[in-house]
């Protein structure tokens, strides 16, 4: 319950419709897609900056915890409340306040959908290119808090790379400003890459100024299937070698092709067990050639076929198997659990590897797909046989991200770390660094009221 | 009390298809109901099977405050966005399923449907319409059109005219029109004397048993017509019909009226008006497009006619919006931050549209209604594809 004066308080300057207590309201706002769940005591809206601000000052008086929530469409319990408290959706923060073409940049508040903004800027010729999965429906605000990915990230980089500055409120209620419409900005520290991938423990954004770069006038989308996945694997530093910079190069393992064959509309040669999808993006003048250059590097690498999208109507069939593949992998079993790793790209034939011997070890099937070109890989595991006790997938889970770490990898690439990988963060990051970053989060929150118990 | 077994195999339902949704949320990108609210989680498709399953774990049918969860499960507009994006981008759960079997748990329960929408039921249960009692003389006008009643007469065709088609008289040139292309057409075809609701209503309201009652009845009515084909006006009872009679499909040809033409002119081209083209859009109906795929047929269909220069709205075909009345809205109201159907209306004049064409009588009184509001009446029209066929062709 939250202590009667916050709520007074509360409602003082919110709209009653916009603070939400009824039991089906808080239920709603209690999970994402981690599968974590805690009931909060409201869930809140504010319209604008200055309530935002308010709500943290009364959230810190009274040392209620906060979460900050965008779309709820996290995998790692983001946004999901450890303890009650109250959580704050920055849904009615959904303006794009200035498209600024001559400056290649977009002034956006934390609510935009992603898609939305992408929509806004391709329809005067520029380009956002951050693209995770859930673009459709996550925003602006949870990306930048997620450092979210996506499939363009081999060519574009990720959210990060994306933003400029910034305006966050701090826990005690005050509200910063960080970076600049310039390219070239060295006034002061760079604070803004320290509030991305925070996963809004260290401040609530409100407001940022994004980079765009001129939308790509063409895209081609070639498939390349492969006899086993560790030679498809070992194609990908080549491509990238070869200076091709494709926009996209995701693998799909034998599973996956088979999960989503008849979606593809290509004929799949019989012996294929691992395929790259990959696009390739900029003057239309150019890409031919870069299709044939990628063709051959697939080809020397013993590719059993090579297919090109003939138009547009076949590439979107291909990237909707991609996006489908999800929903098709529930066909061969119905419930799987997720991990998100990243390793070296030379290093990712290690991993598969390493993959097929854990399965084995734990009982466990394990399918991964991903982003290959950027060492990102995306493992689904689920128990092979109804007998197969579920504690297994657990450890298989665990020893697919020592496995990681043992190859230079990382335990989250796109997911963040939230509350499911809070307790692993020491795998990768020392003791010394550790401390340094719980510093941090003492000296901006040191109530510890804002999204407490994640990332650290 | 004891829990009888039907109402526990509803939970059952509800448990077993909201265990397989993981919450992505991937499906609130296209739900009409959040995009038209303030878009809180309980009103888009997996907030709604949330709050469900919560009601069961927690038992809070009955509780005091049931109108909230009420209102949640009955908001939706069961347009099926929701099942085709999880098909697509995620699990490829049918949270509607859920959604139907909470609405029959809520009818058991005695928690549902909302009050206008149980008028709706009591009038489907005593005069087979959700309109109430129609007049001895309501099959004057398909009289004055000379068209045939069956099962008096033999013909091959049973045109299902539907309850809101006999009720509204703003559809009645629609339906008129219909007429005149399928005489035109050469198609021997003829009208019930007497129908009765297809139980679309019953159904997705969740009164199985009422559902089953008229199902039956229609099933009886149909096999001593003695058509062997039915060509239902409204995509409702389309779906209805194809999809929730029980082996109906095997024993005749449904066809939706739009497809219907479409496939005639194919084999018999038609000879159009020639003149101005006017912009032109057309609005998917959820049961026929979401629902059933069918997308193209009034696509080509409009595209055929030299008249019509057809323009797409933002949201069109599989991301198309629902009007607002679908799911059962058409019989209560419902918090929309902006009304479904004014927002249809707002793309419409977006692309400079002059008409909306539409397939389904409950979109075409939605949104003809919503031009009236939106004070539009002079800038834009909306129409039934069949008044666009018949307008445009040639006399003979």
């Amino acid at each position: 319950m939250l202590p009667q004066k916050a709520r007074q308080l509360l409602l003082e300057f919110l709209d009653e419709k916009d603070y939400r207590s009824s039991i089906e309201d808080r239920i709603t706002y209690s999970y994402d897609a981690s599968r974590e769940s805690c009931i909060p005591d409201a869930v809140v809206f504010p319209k604008k900056v200055a309530h935002v601000s308010r709500i943290l000052e009364i959230c810190n008086t009274y040392r209620i915890p906060i979460v900050p929530r965008g779309a709820g469409t996290g995998l790692t319990g983001g946004a999901v409340p450890l303890s009650n408290g109250i959580v704050m959706a920055l849904k009615r923060f959904d303006r794009i306040i200035e498209i600024d073409k001559e400056n290649f940049c977009a002034v956006v508040e934390p609510g935009v959908i992603t898609a939305d903004l992408q929509t806004a800027v391709e329809n005067i010729g520029l380009f956002y290119p951050p693209d995770p999965a859930s673009m459709d429906v996550s925003t602006i605000g949870g990306n930048i808090a997620e450092n979210a990915g996506g499939m363009r990230a081999v060519k574009y980089g990720v959210t990060k790379d994306y933003v400029m500055g910034l305006e966050v409120v701090l826990p005690n209620g005050e509200t910063i400003h960080t970076g600049s419409k310039c390219v070239k900005d060295v006034v002061g520290y760079d604070i803004s890459r320290l509030f991305v991938g925070s996963e809004g423990t260290l401040g609530v954004i409100t407001k940022a100024i994004l980079k765009l770069v001129p939308k790509p006038e063409a895209k081609q989308t070639l498939m390349a299937f492969f006899p086993d996945i560790a030679i498809a694997a070992k194609a990908v530093p080549d491509i990238l070698l070869k200076g091709i910079a494709p926009t996209t190069i995701e693998f799909f393992d034998r599973y996956c092709i088979d999960a989503t064959r008849e979606m593809m509309g290509f004929p799949i040669p019989t012996e294929t067990l691992a395929m790259l999808l990959m696009d390739v993006d900029g003057r239309a003048s150019e890409i031919p050639a870069a299709i044939k250059r990628l063709h051959d590097v697939c080809i020397s690498h013993g590719a059993l076929a090579v297919e090109i999208a003939v138009d547009a109507a076949a590439q979107d069939q291909l990237w909707r198997s991609r996006r489908s593949l999800h929903g098709a992998l529930n066909t061969i079993r119905p419930c799987w659990e997720e991990e998100d790793i990243a390793v070296p790209i030379a290093r990712i034939p290690d991993m598969i590897r390493a993959f097929n011997t854990i399965g084995e070890d734990h009982n466990v099937l394990i399918v991964s797909f991903g982003h290959a070109g950027d060492g990102n890989i995306h493992v689904s595991l689920a128990a092979k046989h109804g007998n197969t006790p579920s504690k297994n997938v657990t450890a298989a889970r665990h020893a697919v991200l020592k496995e990681a770490v043992a190859l230079e990898g990382r335990i989250a690439a796109e997911h963040g770390i939230g509350m499911v990988k809070r307790n692993k963060i020491g795998w990768n990051i020392d003791h010394g660094t550790l401390s340094f970053m719980k510093n941090l989060k003492d000296l901006l929150d040191p109530h510890h009221i804002l999204n407490p118990g994640k990332v650290l | 009390m004891a829990k009888d077994s039907y109402q526990a195999d509803l939970e059952e339902k509800i448990a077993s298809v909201v265990a397989k949704c993981w919450n992505c949320n991937f499906c609130f990108s296209v739900c009409p109901n959040y995009l038209s609210t303030r878009g809180f989680q309980t009103q888009g498709p997996s907030g709604i099977t949330q709050s469900l399953l919560y009601a069961l774990r927690w038992d809070r049918f009955g509780r005091e405050d049931k109108q909230t969860l009420q209102k949640i499960v009955y908001s939706c507009t069961l347009c099926n966005a929701c099942v085709n994006a999880c098909k697509e981008m995620s699990s490829a759960v049918s949270l509607l399923d859920a959604i139907e079997a909470g609405r029959e748990l809520m009818v058991e329960k005695n928690l549902g449907p909302l009050p206008r929408q149980g008028k709706c039921l009591e009038s489907i249960f005593k005069y087979g319409s959700p309109y109430g009692k129609l007049p001895k003389n309501n099959r004057d006008w398909c009289r004055e059109q000379n068209v045939s009643f069956l099962p008096g007469e033999k013909k091959e065709v049973l045109l299902y005219l539907g309850c809101t088609v006999s009720h509204d008289i703003n559809l009645r040139d629609a339906v008129v029109s219909l007429m005149s292309v399928l005489k035109t057409l050469k198609v021997d075809f003829g009208v019930l004397k007497e129908e009765c609701c297809c139980g679309d209503p019953a159904r997705f309201l969740g009164d199985a048993a009422l559902f089953q009652e008229i199902a039956a009845k229609n099933i009886d009515t149909f096999k001593n017509s003695g058509a062997q084909t039915i060509v239902p006006l409204s995509p409702h009872c389309y779906t209805t019909f194809n999809k929730y009679y029980p082996n109906l499909a095997k024993d005749f040809a449904i066809v939706h009226y739009c497809e219907f033409i479409q496939n005639l002119i194919t084999d018999h081209p038609l000879e159009w008006r020639t003149g101005q083209s006017i912009k032109t859009t057309y609005h998917d109906p959820c049961y026929l497009g979401k629902h059933n795929g069918c997308y193209d047929p009034p696509r080509q269909l409009l595209d055929s006619i030299p008249t019509v220069q057809r323009v797409e709205m933002r949201h069109s075909r599989g991301n198309s919006l629902c009007c607002g009345g679908g799911g059962g809205r058409m019989f209560d109201d419902f918090e929309e931050e902006r009304r479904l159907s004014h927002m249809r209306i707002a793309e419409a004049m977006e692309i400079g549209a002059e008409v909306v064409v539409t397939a389904c009588p409950w979109c075409y009184a939605m949104l003809s209604d919503a031009v009236k509001e939106m004070s539009l009446s002079d800038k834009i029209a909306v129409k039934d594809i069949a008044q666009v066929v018949w307008d445009a062709l040639l006399d003979i």
